[in-house]
C-alpha cells in the first residue's frame, strides 16, 4: 500500500550554548494509512523531536539539517509557514504527555477546541460549540456542556487526556501522532486512553504514530516498531517480528529487560 | 469572595494602626518644631509666646497622649488645621490631588502603552538585534537620574529650542483663554513631566514584560497551539500574552500607591503645584497634621492597591478563587 508518511534520513541539530547536540540522525520511517506505528526508545533517543520535526513545531533553538518528510506525496519539510498551517491540526495533529500543563491554563476547555475548529473549518462559534460538544461525547466524557465550561485546572490528568485527543480530533486528521499520551497518567487510566484511542481508530479511520518507551505498549497496540537510540532508528519491523527475532543489541537489551520483570 | 474583601479590609486596620504609630514617632523625633522656621529669628518672638502657641496645638503633651487625639480625631476623617496657614488639613490636599493623579495616572498609562510591546517585541527573539538595543536604551534610561534627566530636557526642548513651556502649569495670561484653549495651555505644559516621569520607569515594567512573555513563550501549551495549527499570530497574541500578562496585572495594582508618591522630585523641578511638594513642604515646616494625612493618604492608597491587584489576578486567572 502507499505511505501516508514517509521521512528520508532526517536530521535535527540543536544549538546550546557552546556546541551542537545532533538529536536526529538520520532518520527513517514510514507510515501507511490507517496504521498504528510505535516508535520505542529510552528518553532522549529522539524520538519526540522525531515528531515535533514533522510539523516544524521544534523548539526555536532545534534546525532541521537534512531530510524529507513526505505526507501525501508532499514534502512537509519544503512547505513554508502559511502551508503548514494548513496541515497542523487539520491533516495531523498531535497529543502530548501531561495533557494539563500542554492545555492553556487561562481558556475554557470550550474555547481551546472551537478556536480549532473555527480557524479549520471556517464555522461560526455556534456551529463550533455544538461541534466540540459533540468531540467529547466522542471521547466518553459525561456531561460535556459541564466540561466544555471547565479549565484545565479543574479536571483530572485522565480528563484532560480525553479533551486533548478530542482537540486533535477536531479537525478529522489521517494522521494522530500521540508523544508519551499515558506516560504521566495511572495504570487503570492508561488502560482506558489505549483503550479510546484503539475504538476512535476504528471508528475514524486515522493512522497512529505512538511514541513511548513502554514496550509493553507497543507490543499491544502497534502493527509496526520502530526503535530509536542515540538519535538514530536501529531497527524497525512487524511487532511480532520485532519480538521474536530482535536484531539490534540495544532492542534485546530492552526486550529482555521488560521480561525479567515479567511485564511481557 | 464578599467575605474574603471583608477580611482583607479588617486586615487592613492593625497595619494603618502600625503606619501611624511609627509615622508619629519618626516625624516628632527629627530635630525642629512647628514654630522654628517663622520665628527662632524674630527677636519679638519670646519663648513665652512659643510655650503658649504649643500648648494650643497640644504640642506641650506627653507624645502618646497627643496621639490618641489625633486618631480620634481622625477616625472622623477629622485630619486638623494645617499650622502653616491654618486651612483644614483635607482641603489643602484635596485641591492638590488632581493634578497629580493627572500626571501620573498619564504616565502609567504612557509607561504600560510604551513597555508592553517593547516587551513583546524583545522577547521574540531574546538576544536578538532588538532585544540587545533595547535592553542597552532602556538600562541607560533607567541609570539616569530623573531630575538630571528633566533639567537637560528643559535646557534643550524649553531654552534652546524654545517648543515646550518651562515649568509651572498654566502659561501667565491663563484667565483670558477660551476654555478650549485652557485645557490644551495645561497639556501643553505637562508634556515634559509627564515623558520625564515615563522615561524613567520604562526599564523596569518592558524587562518584566520580556521576561514574562519569554517565559510564557515557552510553556508546553504554547506547543499545543502551534500544533493545532493557529497562525504565529494567535499563538503570540491570544496564547502567549495572556499568561504573560497575568504578573503585569498585579504590577499595575502596585504602581497605584506611586500615583501620589513619587511626585515629589519631578513636582518641585516643574514648578508644578501637586501633592509631591505639598508633602515637602509639610516636612520642611514641620506641619504635623499635614504629614500626617499624607502619611495615611499613602497608606491607605498601598493597601488599596494591594488589593486590587490580588482582586484583578483572581479575575484574569481562572486557577486563583479566593474564599473567604
Amino acid at each position: 500500500m502507499e505511505n501516508l508518511l514517509e521521512v528520508k534520513n532526517l536530521n535535527v541539530d540543536f544549538q546550546l550554548e557552546q556546541h551542537v547536540i545532533h538529536a536526529v540522525r538520520g532518520v527513517d520511517l514510514c507510515v501507511r494509512p490507517q496504521e498504528t506505528v510505535v516508535v520505542a526508545g529510552e528518553s532522549g533517543s529522539g524520538k519526540t523531536v522525531t515528531a515535533l520535526a514533522l510539523t516544524r513545531i521544534l523548539p526555536p533553538n532545534a534546525r532541521i539539517t537534512a531530510g524529507e518528510a513526505f505526507f501525501d506525496g508532499k514534502d512537509l519539510l519544503a512547505l513554508n509557514e502559511r502551508e503548514l498551517e494548513q496541515v497542523r491540526g487539520s491533516k495531523i495533529a498531535y497529543c502530548f504527555q501531561e495533557p494539563t500543563s500542554y492545555l492553556n491554563p487561562v481558556y475554557s476547555i470550550g474555547e481551546q477546541i472551537c478556536e480549532a475548529v473555527i480557524f479549520h473549518q471556517h464555522c461560526s462559534r455556534k456551529e463550533a460549540e455544538k461541534e466540540a460538544a459533540r468531540l467529547l461525547e466522542d471521547v466518553r466524557i459525561p456531561d460535556p456542556r459541564r466540561v466544555l465550561a471547565s479549565y484545565p485546572h479543574q479536571l483530572s490528568g485522565g480528563m484532560n487526556q480525553r479533551v486533548f485527543i478530542a482537540m486533535s480530533l477536531a479537525c478529522k486528521p489521517r494522521l494522530l501522532i500521540c508523544d508519551e499520551p499515558t506516560t504521566a497518567l495511572d495504570v487503570t487510566i492508561e488502560a482506558q486512553i489505549l483503550q479510546l484511542l484503539k475504538e476512535l481508530k476504528a471508528r475514524h479511520g486515522f493512522a497512529l504514530l505512538f511514541i513511548t518507551h513502554n514496550l509493553a505498549i507497543a507490543k499491544k497496540i502497534a502493527q509496526r516498531i520502530y526503535v530509536m537510540y542515540q538519535g538514530k532508528v536501529v531497527e524497525g519491523d512487524e511487532t511480532s517480528r520485532i519480538f521474536a527475532a530482535p536484531r539490534h543489541a540495544h532492542t534485546k537489551e530492552l526486550i529482555s529487560a521488560y521480561e525479567k520483570i515479567g511485564k511481557l | 469572595m464578599i467575605a474574603y474583601l471583608f477580611r482583607r479590609l479588617l486586615g487592613i486596620i492593625p497595619v494603618l494602626l502600625g503606619i501611624t504609630i511609627i509615622s508619629f514617632i519618626v516625624i516628632h523625633l527629627a530635630p525642629g518644631k512647628p514654630a522654628t522656621v517663622e520665628q527662632s529669628l524674630n527677636p519679638k518672638v519670646s519663648p513665652e509666646i512659643r510655650a503658649k502657641l504649643y500648648k494650643l496645638y497640644g504640642l506641650d503633651k506627653p507624645l502618646h497622649v497627643q496621639y490618641a487625639d489625633w486618631l480620634k480625631r481622625s477616625v472622623r476623617f477629622d485630619f486638623g488645621d494645617s499650622f502653616a496657614d491654618g486651612r483644614p488639613v483635607a482641603r489643602r490636599i484635596l485641591e492638590r490631588m488632581p493634578l497629580t493623579i493627572l500626571v501620573n495616572a498619564v504616565s502609567l498609562v504612557c509607561v504600560f502603552l510604551a513597555a508592553i510591546p517593547l516587551g513583546i517585541k524583545a522577547a521574540q527573539k531574546p538576544g536578538g538585534r532588538f532585544d540587545n538595543a533595547t535592553t542597552v536604551a532602556v538600562f541607560v534610561l533607567f541609570a539616569v537620574p530623573t531630575f538630571w534627566l528633566a533639567l537637560l530636557l528643559m535646557q534643550l526642548v524649553c531654552i534652546r529650542l524654545g517648543w515646550l513651556p518651562i515649568s509651572g502649569i498654566k502659561s501667565l495670561d491663563f484667565e483670558y483663554f477660551s476654555p478650549a484653549r485652557k485645557v490644551m495651555d495645561i497639556g501643553w505644559h505637562l508634556i515634559l513631566p509627564v515623558f520625564v516621569t515615563t522615561l524613567g520607569s520604562l526599564a523596569g515594567i518592558s524587562r518584566y514584560m520580556r521576561s514574562s512573555m519569554i517565559e510564557a513563550m515557552s510553556q508546553p501549551y504554547i506547543v499545543t497551539a502551534r500544533a493545532k495549527g493557529l497562525p504565529e499570530r494567535t499563538v503570540v497574541y491570544k496564547h502567549g500574552l495572556r499568561n504573560a500578562l497575568l504578573p503585569i496585572v498585579t504590577l499595575v495594582g502596585l504602581s497605584i500607591p506611586g500615583l501620589l508618591g513619587g511626585s515629589v522630585i519631578f513636582e518641585s523641578i516643574f514648578a508644578l503645584p501637586g501633592l509631591g511638594r505639598l508633602f515637602y513642604e509639610a516636612v520642611m515646616t514641620r506641619d504635623y497634621p499635614l504629614i500626617m494625612a499624607e502619611v495615611v493618604l499613602g497608606a491607605v492608597l498601598t493597601m488599596a492597591g494591594n488589593l486590587i491587584a490580588d482582586i484583578s489576578y483572581a479575575y484574569v486567572d481562572p486557577r486563583i478563587r479566593y474564599k473567604g
